[in-house]
Parts: structure tokens; sequence; C-alpha cells
């Protein structure tokens, strides 16, 4: 199943329904499980459709610092779709979920 | 809006509220697993997941030996092909918890959520339709207090035939089986998403604060 981490440099959460930043000036690590039933495009499409996109409701940035996933060709359309770079995390960085 | 039976199944998902349980099967099915003997208590597992053969299925309801399962998965890919059949005297496994609610439905429905309901009224669910129920993508940040799980859907042909259709409300349910399972969450969209010709497309993300 595509695993999928994105480096977010102004992560957000919803405590209470109130959009809150979360780690101010920390780039934490989102993580993702993508679906492998799906296509490319739609696995692309839930993570980094500016509107409807899962990547919103996680972080106030446009655009990951960067991303990674196991399936390279999912990588690769992600890097493409947000114009950032596929790298893995910065080893500096705990990554916990 | 989390309804009733969503609480109730997040409490025993967290909680592990259902234990678990280990045996041998005697006969198996698409949808059921017998098991030796009367081990288990009327619809003590309803909702749990049991795991045999290398596939699993989510418990709808069991008597004192056959659990009726929805499905069996496979656990790598539970959207996609329905897994084989266990064999008959396969060895299973009961696991503690619940299984999770990562299956996304539609309907064009636009009456309020309540809290009561068990079901999503007139969910979409024709053969052939890219807006059947379907499983949804799961994303968290660490230490977040929110986690979202999104599903994009694509109108084919037979959407097409059937006309515009306005998508109104979203679901959240623990089998990929249209009209089956435990409904955990149920909203109405911010405004409606209306597919009209076939490869129109529509991704909705449904934000869960724990």
């Amino acid at each position: 199943m595509p695993y999928v981490k994105l480096g977010n440099p102004a992560a957000m959460h919803h405590p209470e329904g109130v959009p809150t930043q979360l780690a101010p000036g920390e780039e934490l690590v989102t993580l993702s499980w993508q679906p492998p039933s799906y296509t490319l495009d739609e696995m692309v499409h839930n993570l980094s459709h500016p509107a409807e996109g899962q990547w919103g409701a996680h972080s106030s940035a446009r655009r990951p610092t960067w991303v990674w996933s196991d399936d390279a060709e999912l990588a690769a359309a992600l890097g493409d779709a947000f114009g950032c770079p596929v790298r893995d995390t910065d080893p500096e960085i705990e990554v916990s979920a | 809006m989390r309804v009733n039976g969503g609480t109730d199944m997040q409490a025993a998902e967290i909680g592990g509220g259902g234990y678990g349980f280990a045996g041998t099967a005697t006969a198996t099915s698409a949808t059921s697993l017998t098991a030796t003997g009367t081990p288990f208590v009327t619809n003590a597992f309803v909702g749990q997941m049991v795991c045999a053969g290398g596939a699993y299925g989510v418990v709808l309801s069991n008597t004192t030996s056959v659990l009726a399962v929805d499905q069996w998965y496979n656990p790598a890919s539970p959207g996609g092909s329905v897994a084989t059949t266990p064999g008959s005297t396969a060895t299973y496994v009961i696991v503690p918890g619940q299984a999770p609610a990562m299956f996304m439905a539609l309907t064009t429905n636009a009456s309020a959520a309540s809290a009561t309901d068990t079901s999503l009224a007139s969910e979409l669910a024709a053969a052939g339709s890219g807006l059947i129920r379907k499983i949804a993508a799961w994303a968290h940040t660490a230490a977040a207090s929110t986690y979202t799980m999104a599903a994009t859907f694509t109108a084919t042909a037979t959407d097409q035939a059937t006309g515009s259709q306005a998508v109104a409300k979203g679901a959240m349910f623990n089998s990929i089986k249209a009209l089956t399972g435990i409904m955990q969450f149920e909203t109405l969209l911010n405004a409606p998403a209306t597919l009209v010709v076939t490869g129109d497309q529509t991704t909705i993300t449904q934000t869960v604060t724990m």
C-alpha cells in the first residue's frame, strides 16, 4: 500500500474544529497511506489538489518541503504536482504517528 | 458529525472493548466462517475483524457458532478485489478492537446529518458507478489532534447515463460493501459536488478531530 511522507513546515490541526498551527517554526512529518486500488492520478489528487486535497487540511504552507514514497512513481508524481524535491526524512527529525 | 454508532465504535476501537478469540473453522463461505462447537456469545464480535487464510473479514453479526462477514479482504489492498475465501478448516483469529472506518460513501440526499442515523439515506450504490463506496486515503501529522480521510471519485459512463449527480453528503463506514456495516461519521459537504459527464472527478476530504 503506497506509503507517503511529506515534510511539513507549517503543520496545522483542528482541535475543537478550530484551525491551529502545530509546533510553530518546526518542520514536522505528515504521513499518508494511499490505497493501491487507486490510479496514480487519484492518489496525487487526494493529496495535492489545492481545494480538495488532504495537504490543505494538514498545513498552511502551499507545498511540502519534500516528499517521499515507497512507490517511486507516486513520489515523482507528487514532487511534480507540489513542485517540491523528492527525498527522505532528514535523519535529525524524529517521526512518530 | 460522529454518529452514535461511531462513538460506540471508537470506544471499542481504542479501548479494546471487544476481546479476541482464536480457533479452527469447520466451514467457510464468501460471507461466513463457522467455528468448532458453539464458543461465541451472540453478536459479541460485531464490528471486529476475523483473520483467516491470509485474509480478513468484518463481522456484521454472529450466532453462537457462525461469524457473518461482509466479505474477505486482502490486507495489502482492502479497497481492491475480494480475497480468496479461507479454507473450510482454516485456523482463525478474531482481533480485539474494531475494524477501521476507512470506506467513504456518498449520497445526493441533502438532509442534515443526525447522531441517530445508522445508514446513509439514498447511498449511491449502482453497479458500474464511479460514485459507489470506496476506500479512503489516510493522512496524519505527528502529534496532531486531527487526521484526514480522502477519496477521489470519478464519474463513469453509467453515471453520465444517469444524468447530473449533485453529491451532497458523505459518510465513513467500516465495510466496503454498499448499504452495509457501521457508520462512524456522516457529513454534509460545504457545497454539493456536481458530476455530469464521464471523467468528472471530485475529491472529498474528511477532517476528523480526535
